[in-house]
């Protein structure tokens, strides 16, 4: 026994590798017919080598569980690839950054003039409840005037085929270093498959990153002090901050390891004593990240860190204040910003989204609450989130309370029906609905991981991806159709 | 490099040995025991005190019988220094770490971890213990080579060295003070039998061989005692382990004050002469070398570990 495409069940589904009847797409077909080809002995054994990569390479997440507190989990993964045409990408692609540029235009004018405000584009209201503005960046000018250096955007794509941004994660994205990792994982479960087609490398990166973040040094010297400031290993994506450094060669800090003195320079406290900072790359929230100014019993932080990057003194990726955009409700306007800031048509459209804040669109809200997805404005990860169609009468109930309540912090969005992939159960492939976060970095110029990390629901039928809430993933493949 | 990077794998270097101290003795234990007249056996509850975990032991088991001791020291999840418990602190410590070991090195140290603590399901019981436990110790020994092949040779890999050095020096003296308690002074009836003993020694540190090719004599006290705590050439002897510090030290910066202690150590080496001492004055020229130890780890972690903003 083997794979049989013809017997594939994606009937109503729009599958990225396979379309109706079993054909399998241009970008897939070398993949498809490779993979039918291997009896299940094979398939197995594939499977074992993936498994066993990931054990001996240590790729892990953790999760958090009432009963066992924080435990560190094998990372789960699919051995079948998604693959994306790279004619299709070029056009992502270009999207993608055409965002980026806007929101950081946003951001910019947002803790400046408020141009987008006075000219009635971007309302007032949002910004005031805005969980994620902060007052003490206000006028602060990080160099080159970016805010967002690393964004991570969440794409998906709907039946129809149409993809879409659903969200884009400015405060600490994270993933990239899975989508590094699932493509060495590749490389040793299936060299033949890589070696038989083009597939645009994904492993300049992290030397991509370390240019982006050596170029916002406020000192001119040949190799800038890079650190990657970490809440150390018990946060859920430790591996993922020690992977970077590691790349990069950044040394991994912890905020006490550093200090700031009197003249707002930083410091880390090194064998040979202390030892100036020049760039922080920071995955930590703004509001644990300097007890002098936000939480103050933060101990995750580093006390005087806004004195200094406020100065000048050191550089600080993503800038404090970054997530401003990172709101369901601004998320709503990218279009418009991106028409405002660029004066350029979205070559990427968003999700259809419902503002509750708005009387109108909150009544059509909360008269369509069974058919829609409602999100709170700052949560992640799925948290929080009332899927409309697999509601209990309960639950609609509870979230008609909570629309009403505090309209600005929720968003209504149309029940997508996301694509799927094909993903090996027991040597057989089913369909499971997945998503792709890319990753825009921003410094001198703008670029864009080839692909990105697609996330699928290992659940039969759950659109839930992540990897806290039984999600896993799959390597990314840009299948160059037309190099020959 | 970060003085909590620092730390960590001095821990690293302190761990693994630990782990690999323990399961050496566990081993050699066994076959010592059967060498030896029984009433001048050394005991397994002898085992617990070298480990210096005699506190923790009598809270958790009521007999020092081979059973209890052997899961005390290799899996007791309660026993902070069991073998297993010292690998998983190791990995631990390196996970911490991993933008400074070697992708090799970290796979390594975790496939060892796994390894280590799958096989202790069937590895205690006395048909599987030695298989087992050489695994374990041959996996530690190839992640020293790894390591030193793989590492870039700078200050980390000093402080890799120097944890390692000082719990060696530190297990050594342990081993010399427990195992030669039972030996009698100047008693000629109990030569043969001290002669035994002073062999279960050597080979407790797997030393006997160097021992015959180095000091070309007989078993006996002086010369082993000898041996042990200051042959230079002797990589588990005291002296070589201080000199082995001494010598990372010197790469370091700021390190004056941490050298002092281990100049401290040498000279109370040099200095004692232990065929002098009887089985009380040795006892405590042991302590006072564990002491010196403490001092060393102590100078280090003030100079180098702690995170003050001066």
């Amino acid at each position: 026994m083997s794979i049989r495409w013809r017997q594939y069940p994606n009937k109503g589904l729009f599958d990225e590798l396979v379309a109706s009847g079993g054909r399998l797409r241009p970008a897939a077909r070398q993949l498809g017919r490779r993979l039918s080809a291997l009896p299940d002995t094979e398939l197995a054994f594939r499977r074992e080598t993936a498994a066993n990569a990931i054990r001996t390479m240590g790729i892990t997440f953790r999760v958090y569980s009432n009963k066992e507190g924080s435990i560190d989990r094998e990372w789960p993964f699919d051995i079948i690839p998604r693959v994306i045409d790279i004619k299709e990408w070029r056009g992502i692609e270009a999207g993608l950054k055409q965002r980026a540029k806007a929101l950081n235009h946003f951001i910019h004018d947002i803790y400046h003039d408020q141009e987008i405000v006075k000219d009635g584009i971007f309302p007032e209201d949002v910004l005031k409840k805005s969980a994620n503005f902060r007052p003490q960046c206000v006028g602060v000018k990080p160099p080159k005037n970016i805010w967002a250096h690393i964004c991570g955007s969440d794409l998906v794509r709907d039946h129809d085929g149409t993809m879409y941004v659903l969200e884009d994660n400015l405060r600490v994205p994270s993933g990239v270093s899975y989508m590094l990792e699932n493509r060495e994982v590749m490389k040793r479960v299936f060299p033949e498959l890589l070696d038989d087609q083009r597939i645009l490398p994904v492993d300049n990166y992290p030397s991509q990153l370390f240019s982006m973040l050596s170029s916002l040094s406020p000192r001119r010297v040949a190799n800038p002090q890079i650190v990657v400031l970490t809440p150390g290993i018990y946060n859920s994506a430790y591996f993922e901050h020690a992977y970077l450094a590691q790349q990069m060669g950044a040394e991994l800090v912890e905020g006490r390891d550093l200090f700031v003195d009197d003249d707002n320079v930083v410091y880390m406290r090194t064998i040979g004593g202390p030892s100036r900072v020049d760039v922080i790359y920071r995955r930590i929230d703004d509001l644990f990240l300097d007890p002098e100014v936000f939480n103050p019993d933060s101990m995750l932080g580093v006390p005087g860190i806004m004195r200094a990057w406020k100065s000048g003194k050191v550089a600080v990726a993503n800038a404090p204040g970054a997530g401003v955009a990172d709101d369901k409700v601004v998320y709503a306007f990218v279009p418009q910003m991106i028409e405002y800031y660029l004066n350029e048509k979205p070559l990427l459209p968003n999700v259809p989204t419902y503002l509750c804040m708005d009387r109108e669109q909150r009544q059509y809200v909360l008269e369509h609450l069974n058919e829609l997805v409602v999100k709170p404005a700052n949560e992640s990860g799925g948290y929080g989130m009332l899927i409309g169609p697999q509601a209990s009468a309960k639950e609609l109930k509870r979230f008609a309370r909570l629309i009403k309540a505090d309209g600005r912090n929720y968003i209504a969005q149309p029940m997508l029906t996301l694509s799927t992939a094909p993903t090996l159960f027991d040597n057989e492939v089913e369909p499971r609905h997945l998503d792709l976060r890319p990753f825009i970095l921003s410094g001198n110029d703008i670029s864009v991981t080839a692909g990105g990390l697609t996330r699928v629901a290992l659940v039969k039928g759950s659109t839930v991806v992540n990897s806290s809430q039984g999600g896993g993933s799959k390597d990314t493949w840009i299948v160059d159709t037309e190099a020959r | 490099m970060l003085s909590r990077v620092a730390e960590s794998i001095y821990w690293i270097g302190r761990y693994t040995e630990r782990a690999e101290n323990t399961a050496r003795l566990v081993n050699l234990n066994m076959n010592l025991l059967l060498d030896m007249p029984k009433h001048a056996r050394p005991s397994w509850g002898n085992m617990v005190t070298m480990t210096g975990s005699e506190a923790a032991f009598k809270k958790r088991y009521k007999e020092d019988d081979e059973r209890s001791v052997v899961r005390f020291l290799l899996i007791d999840a309660k026993n902070p220094s069991s073998m297993l418990n010292s690998l998983a602190m190791a990995r631990e410590n390196a996970r911490t770490v991993r933008d400074i070991i070697p992708q090799s090195g970290w796979e390594h140290l975790n496939g060892l971890y796994r390894a280590a603590r799958e096989g202790s399901k069937t590895g205690l019981n006395r048909k599987n213990r030695f298989a087992y436990l050489i695994s374990v110790i041959r996996d530690i020994e190839a992640l020293s080579g790894v390591l030193s092949s793989t590492m870039l040779h700078d200050s980390g890999y000093s402080f890799l060295r120097m944890g390692r050095m000082l719990e060696r020096a530190d297990m050594t003296s342990r081993i010399i003070d427990e195992l030669s308690a039972g030996t009698v002074d100047s008693d000629p009836l109990g030569e043969a039998e001290n002669s035994l003993r002073w062999m279960g020694l050597l080979k407790t540190l797997n030393a006997y061989h160097m021992y015959r090719r180095e000091m070309e004599v007989a078993v006996e006290r002086d010369p082993v005692l000898d041996f042990l705590l200051c042959c230079p050439t002797y990589p588990r002897s005291v002296m070589h382990c201080l000199n082995e510090l001494a010598a990372e030290l010197r790469k370091l910066p700021r390190f004056k004050a941490a050298l002092g202690t281990c100049s401290d150590a040498h000279t109370l080496l040099n200095e004692t002469d232990h065929t002098d001492l009887n089985q009380q004055g040795l006892h405590q020229h042991m302590d006072a070398i564990q002491l010196a130890l403490v001092a060393i780890n102590n100078e280090i972690s003030r100079t180098y570990f702690q995170l003050s903003d001066d």
